[in-house]
């Protein structure tokens, strides 16, 4: 509640008749700002629904802002703007059980909410539907925005076969009537029974609601109404009708019959009918009997006592109808506002005062500690997945500096797997923490307590074992965010707070041999439970959500962060009397393409007369001939004895980064010869020392590529015969392309440049 | 002006020895402190078994017990006394019946206490007259509704059939009717750390607790009540204004931390918790932090509605028999040494220290090993200080290692036997000496309820120490030169190595810091704090009169 400006309510309802009631309620209580939705899903759970514009002219809000709200479809997902206004203005929302708009209120709204229920089916509860409809978050979130959530029950014992969340915020706004009192309209001329049961092509309930009456009341003639978005092959059943038409019907009918046994739900239609005057023959054990009805004489226990009491009314049992007639009355007087007002009343300061004290709670909390997120390394990675790790850290730290809101960044690397501050991490910028940790794990047992303890009480474990990183400090849990590098999970995480799984690529969906006899049902799991899955290329992103199935709206692009290779000169440039080489940059991983980038190179010297060296380089390449000679059954002699190979093709190992530029900077160009991965920043790196790049066409090349404007010559890696072409193409181009090459992109992309955005991508996972 | 009565309420489950708890502690200084105050007059509300141990603890601490009112229920539970007459047996090999029972129960991870049904069991259970425990029971079976006699049949068919295989074998084991009976005694008499037992205590505590409300409610002539913990949720059910402390919720902070030590016993114990804190309408915490993190950050109360009132500082120096700023002279001591020698007797490795001569230099941290002690943080600085920078001192710890596993895989990994010393309960001058003894001590906790007394416990004795930059301890040392010596980033381990450093380099520039900010808080005494818990219940109790007086009023002019 603000003390500046009057009280004001969102009514994010379309119901005519509920809404005339309601507003009358809001007015009594003296809120008579109210904000009206002006558009509405037209679907079947909208058939009573109409726009009303006539509160506009009551909000004193901007116009500009009101027409912003105007365009909002309320029952899905308004735009952030839109809630920004709701935010400044507003105090109060009231929205009905649409799931979307539950989440949309619940994730952004920061006054109070009430959630307007009236009653489900026997053996429903909202809790179960929540469960199933947005599972058991949304009650976890409910259960947090504490008294600002509230599960405001049409009728007062609504709220009893709730679990604890719904029951705890229950309060009590009582359906009415905006004009309950009894008028005498009702004549009774027509000798028919008016029922009404609309939907009854669409929907089996309603249609063999209607069936039963059939069969029920076979022989007394009857009129059917209701809303029938799809006709009905019987002239008695009306559809909807003008109002006047509705009204005169309620006055010339007989009577009506209400079938309903629901205990917890009931329609307007009964009520309309008292009201006119009209005879109620109603069911028992149905709300009309909690509303006063047990002793009615329109009460009937079975279908035969109905079918006597109705034939009685339409034989003209004047006695008897008068006694239906004046006993019924009784009933209304539930519906009548100024019976309901005390329950609103008492209801809506609730509301306001807890509202009061949450947002003194509010701003006590607005002295705000700086964000800690943690970058987990999850697996002992060197070489590029260390490299990217850092670089992320590194981003998060820029990004968040440059956003001005002070961010504590953490790496965490598993302990006693050799990494050592001064060769691992001292290129980092000391504000960044590096923190050592192993994975801990929790039996079901120990998780459902450790997520009791944080706040999820309704968490349940569906594994036996949880992993969760422990640093020996407070297992990360000082930080509000985990971001995992790579999905390499063994176990599911414990999620005790959000995490990110950095997922860099999906070569096992291309080279299943690559994870051996591991399988990566673990890994897709970690991804889906994750809070975000960051990925750097479209392509990946194509595999987690076709591949791993993962959802699409969990799933983000993040720009690609390359490493600042401008900064790392090389002191002697390429001179005239270098001897002509090109490199190979690789590694042992079977995705490298090697039997086809050795054949390619046999064909390049021997049918090509290529007249460059070959240097390779990179982890473990003294493993790639014992590699190929498993793929091919071959002795690897064949490949290391011949004559062309050996004499051009010189394995050099892992060379230390500058030994590796310096190489670099000396060749003709580059070959990356990978058959699938996430793309290699060894293309960037070469033309960062203007040297350019021969590299297999797959999809995340191409986007490096073209992110990069590297400019790059392809090959095709399934085609030993054409990188043989392409390699001696480079051989007599390079130079050319040299001449061509620019670092624009590559300064486009840089780290500075793109720290804010990966910033926002970390800050709307806090 | 008249003397004003205000409650104290309390709720230990029976068994526990409140000397020994930490809370025993407070109590008494606030006990003593209330015994000054002439306007106002504490009563004790406690469970019947918590009567003794009260007044032990008064005895022990030198306070007048014979001017203190209690309020108990009548008698002790039938089934209490049982446990205690079995109390005087020493079997050995009793660990098959413990699990014997377990068995039987498999309560271990059962997350919901016993349902209504048990309604008639637990009232049999907390009978407090052994004839009418016989007699209640055999009326309960009969008069109970026929699902509970089902149960109970249930129950009875369902322990004959477990027990019988495990009864036989252990009595063939015994081989003798009396070591037979000593280890079934066993198994009832000390399974009070069982989920078994914690079952019956907590049916025994319930009950009790709510004949207490009952007598409690009947008193309209204490003005307020109050709580000094908050995992007493029957407290909540007081009629009367009541304010409860909540020194903490430190498994929020924790949660896989806590989630693996102390089992569903914590838990129940969170419950409680939260359960008290939303039910009590006022509360009362040692720190601001405390109050903005761990109560309006996550529960609906009203911020206006949560006091806080800082602990006075503890100080040991009068438990000395010498005491010095000087080390030298401290170490000097023939006095200081004996008491040093002592408590190196408390040692967990007491085959290490025997015959070792005290006279080795030290780091001190007095506190137990738990998930917030942050033990492991203190572990890897000391470590890395001893094997990289040769810091000659060793490190000695209170707590045991062994309730943190990580802790003892630590030392043992690291072979750090020798270096890192526990020693386990240690009398009040034994800790005085500790702390007197040492170069410095040092408190790595990551969250306490209010400031760690551990720079008062310190200086007290003329001991410098370094402590975790955290809220609770900014918000009493805020002097600006002390907060640049004495802190550390209590996640960098790093960090603390290098305050340790600095601290143990330039111990006399850090004591003269640091003595005129202790002098400055010895200023504050338990008087103070309990003056301001006076102040805190005389405006809850005449906000309550207020209420009254407006809604009789109302229904008045109505």
């Amino acid at each position: 509640m603000s003390m500046e400006r009057p009280t004001r309510v969102m009514w994010l309802l379309n119901h005519t008749t509920l809404r005339q009631f309601e507003l009358d309620q809001f007015k009594r209580f003296g809120i008579t700002e109210i904000y009206l939705p002006k558009s509405f899903p037209y679907d079947e759970g909208n058939l009573s629904a109409s726009v009303d514009t006539s509160m506009d002219a009551s909000l004193s809000i901007p116009p500009e802002d009101l027409e912003i709200l105007n365009a909002q479809n309320w029952y899905e997902t308004p735009s952030e703007e839109a809630w920004r206004i709701a935010n400044e203005h507003f105090d109060i929302v009231v929205i009905a059980f649409f799931m979307n708009q539950i989440k949309a209120a619940t994730a952004h709204f920061k006054g109070a909410i009430m959630l307007h229920i009236f009653g489900l089916s026997k053996g429903y509860s909202y809790t179960d539907i929540l469960l199933q409809e947005l599972g058991p978050d949304i009650l976890q979130k409910i259960h947090d925005l504490g008294k600002r959530f509230w599960f405001a029950a049409g009728y007062e014992y609504l709220a009893d076969i709730e679990g604890d969340v719904l029951r705890s915020c229950a309060c009590h706004l009582p359906v009415g009537l905006a004009d309950a009192t009894l008028k005498d309209e009702w004549q009774g001329s027509n000798k028919k029974i008016f029922f009404v049961c609309p939907r009854i092509g669409s929907s089996p309930y309603f249609k063999q609601i209607y069936q039963t009456f059939l069969q029920n009341f076979e022989g007394f003639d009857y009129l059917i109404g209701g809303a029938q978005p799809v006709s009905v092959d019987d002239p008695k059943v009306l559809g909807f009708v003008p109002d006047d038409v509705h009204k005169a019907n309620m006055r010339s009918c007989s009577v009506m019959f209400y079938h309903s046994q629901e205990p917890n739900h009931i329609h307007y239609h009964p009520f309309e009918a008292i009201r006119s005057g009209m005879p109620l023959i109603f069911m028992a054990e149905g709300m009309l009997d909690k509303l006063g009805g047990k002793d009615l004489p329109g009460r009937c226990t079975s279908i035969k006592n109905a079918r006597q009491k109705i034939k009685r009314i339409l034989d003209g049992d004047q006695a008897f109808i008068e006694s239906v007639r004046s006993s019924q009355a009784v009933l209304l007087s539930e519906m009548a506002p100024d019976h309901c007002q005390n329950f609103w009343q008492r209801s809506l300061e609730a509301v306001l005062t807890n509202l009061h004290i949450s947002r003194l709670r509010a701003r006590l909390q607005e002295k705000t500690y700086p964000k800690k997120i943690a970058i987990i390394i999850p697996v002992a990675y060197r070489g590029g997945s260390l490299r990217g790790a850092k670089l992320l850290a590194q981003a998060l730290l820029t990004g968040s500096t440059s956003a001005g809101e002070e961010a504590e960044i953490i790496l965490g690397h598993l302990d006693g797997e050799g990494y050592t501050y001064e060769t691992d991490f001292a290129d980092l910028s000391p504000k960044i923490k590096i923190r050592p940790y192993t994975w801990g794990t929790l039996n079901r047992y120990e998780a459902k307590r450790a997520m009791l303890y944080a706040g999820h009480d309704h968490w349940t474990a569906e594994a036996d074992t949880y992993m969760v990183p422990d640093d020996g400090i407070k297992h990360f849990c000082d930080c509000d965010l985990w971001i995992i590098i790579s999905d390499r999970i063994l176990k599911p995480i414990l999620p005790v707070r959000p995490y990110v799984a950095m997922v860099y690529d999906y070569i096992q969906r291309y080279i299943p041999s690559i994870l051996g006899t591991l399988s990566d049902h673990s890994f897709i799991q970690a991804a889906r439970h994750a809070t975000r899955v960051w990925v750097t290329t479209n392509f990946t992103k194509s595999c987690a959500i076709n591949y791993a199935a993962i959802s699409p709206t969990k799933v983000v692009h993040v720009p690609m962060l390359a490493p600042d290779f401008a900064s790392n000169e090389v002191s002697e440039p390429l001179t005239e009397d270098t001897p002509p080489y090109f490199m190979w940059t690789t590694n042992a991983a079977s995705h490298k393409n090697h039997l086809n980038t050795l054949t390619a190179l046999k064909q390049y010297y021997e049918a090509h007369n290529g007249s460059l060296d070959c240097l390779v380089t990179g982890v473990d390449t003294h493993k790639v001939l014992n590699r190929v000679c498993r793929q091919t059954n071959q002795a690897s002699e064949s490949f290391a004895k011949n004559p062309s190979l050996h004499k051009h093709v010189k394995w050099l190992g892992e060379l230390s980064d500058a030994d590796y530029r310096k190489k670099l900077s000396q060749a003709t160009f580059l070959c990356h010869s990978a058959q699938i991965d996430n793309g290699t920043f060894s293309v960037i790196e070469a033309a960062s020392l203007n040297v350019p790049a021969l590299s297999s066409q797959y999809p995340a090349m191409c986007e490096i590529d073209d992110v990069f404007k590297l400019n790059l010559t392809w090959m095709d890696p399934l085609s030993p015969p054409d990188m043989a072409r392409r390699m001696k193409w480079m051989e007599d181009n390079a130079l050319a392309l040299r001449q061509n090459m620019s670092t624009e992109g590559i300064r486009a992309n840089s780290l500075e440049n793109l720290a804010l955005a990966y910033w926002k991508e970390a800050k709307s996972c806090l | 002006m008249s003397v004003k009565k205000y409650g104290i309420y309390l709720a230990f489950p029976p068994t526990v020895d409140i000397r020994a708890e930490g809370l025993g502690r407070y109590l008494a200084a606030f006990l003593k402190a209330s015994q000054k105050e002439h306007d106002a007059h504490f009563l004790i509300g406690c469970p019947s078994w918590s009567r003794d141990s009260l007044i032990l603890l008064c005895k022990g601490e030198g306070i007048d017990f014979t001017n203190l009112e209690f309020l108990s229920p009548r008698g002790t539970p039938a089934l209490l006394r049982l446990f205690y007459l079995l109390r005087y047996f020493r079997p050995s090999r009793a660990r098959h019946a413990i699990h014997l029972l377990r068995n039987l129960f498999r309560y271990k991870q059962k997350n919901e206490a016993p349902e209504p049904g048990l309604t008639v069991l637990k009232w049999i259970i907390s009978s407090p007259s052994l004839l009418a425990f016989v007699v209640l029971a055999l009326l309960g079976l009969l008069a109970s509704p026929l699902i509970v006699t089902v149960v109970l049949i249930a129950f009875g068919i369902k322990l004959v059939t477990t027990a019988m295989p495990y009864i036989q074998a252990e009595w063939k084991k015994s081989k003798n009717v009396a070591r037979f009976k000593v280890k079934m005694a066993y198994l009832l008499r000390n399974a009070k750390n069982y989920d078994v037992a914690l079952f019956f205590y907590s049916i025994i505590q319930e009950e009790q607790s709510k004949k207490l409300v009952a007598l409690i409610n009947k008193r309209t002539d204490i003005s307020a009540w109050y709580a000094p913990a908050a995992f007493w949720d029957e407290f909540g059910r007081i009629k009367a204004p009541k304010l409860m402390c909540v020194p903490d919720i430190v498994l929020k902070d924790f949660p896989v931390g806590f989630a693996q030590i102390g089992g569903n016993r914590f838990s129940d114990s969170y419950k409680k918790i939260e359960k008290a804190v939303l039910s009590v309408d006022y509360l009362v915490t040692y720190s601001e932090h405390i109050k903005l993190e761990n109560i309006i950050k996550y529960y609906p109360k009203n911020p206006a509605s949560i006091f806080v009132v800082p602990h006075a500082p503890n100080t040991l120096g009068q438990w000395l028999p010498v005491n010095s700023d000087d080390l030298a002279t401290k170490k000097n001591s023939k006095e200081l040494r004996n008491l040093l020698a002592s408590a190196l007797t408390k040692s967990l490795d007491p085959a290490y220290l025997q015959g070792a001569s005290p006279d080795f230099s030290f780091l001190f941290y007095a506190s137990q090993i738990r998930p917030n002690k942050n033990v492991m943080t203190l572990l890897r600085a000391y470590e890395y200080l001893l094997r990289h920078n040769y810091m000659p001192q060793k490190l000695i710890m209170t707590g045991n290692p062994h309730s943190l596993p990580a802790v003892a895989r630590f030392i043992q990994e690291h072979q750090l036997q020798k270096d890192v010393l526990f020693l386990h309960g240690l009398s009040t001058a034994q800790l005085a000496t500790c702390y007197a003894m040492a170069d410095l001590a040092v408190n790595p906790s990551l969250s306490e309820g209010g400031c760690p007394f551990t720079f008062t416990e310190a200086l007290s004795v003329g001991t410098p120490a370094i402590m975790a930059r955290i809220p609770v301890a900014l918000e009493v040392l805020h002097d600006e030169t002390l907060k640049e010596t004495t802190f550390f980033d209590p996640y960098d381990w790093k960090d603390m190595a290098k305050r340790i450093l600095w601290a143990l380099d330039n111990r006399e520039t850090l004591l003269s810091i640091q003595k005129p900010v202790y002098e400055k808080l010895t200023q504050r005494t338990w008087q103070d704090v309990v003056n301001d818990h006076i102040g805190i219940l005389e405006k809850i109790a005449n906000q309550n009169a207020d209420q009254t007086e407006d809604t009789l009023s109302e229904s008045k002019s109505s």
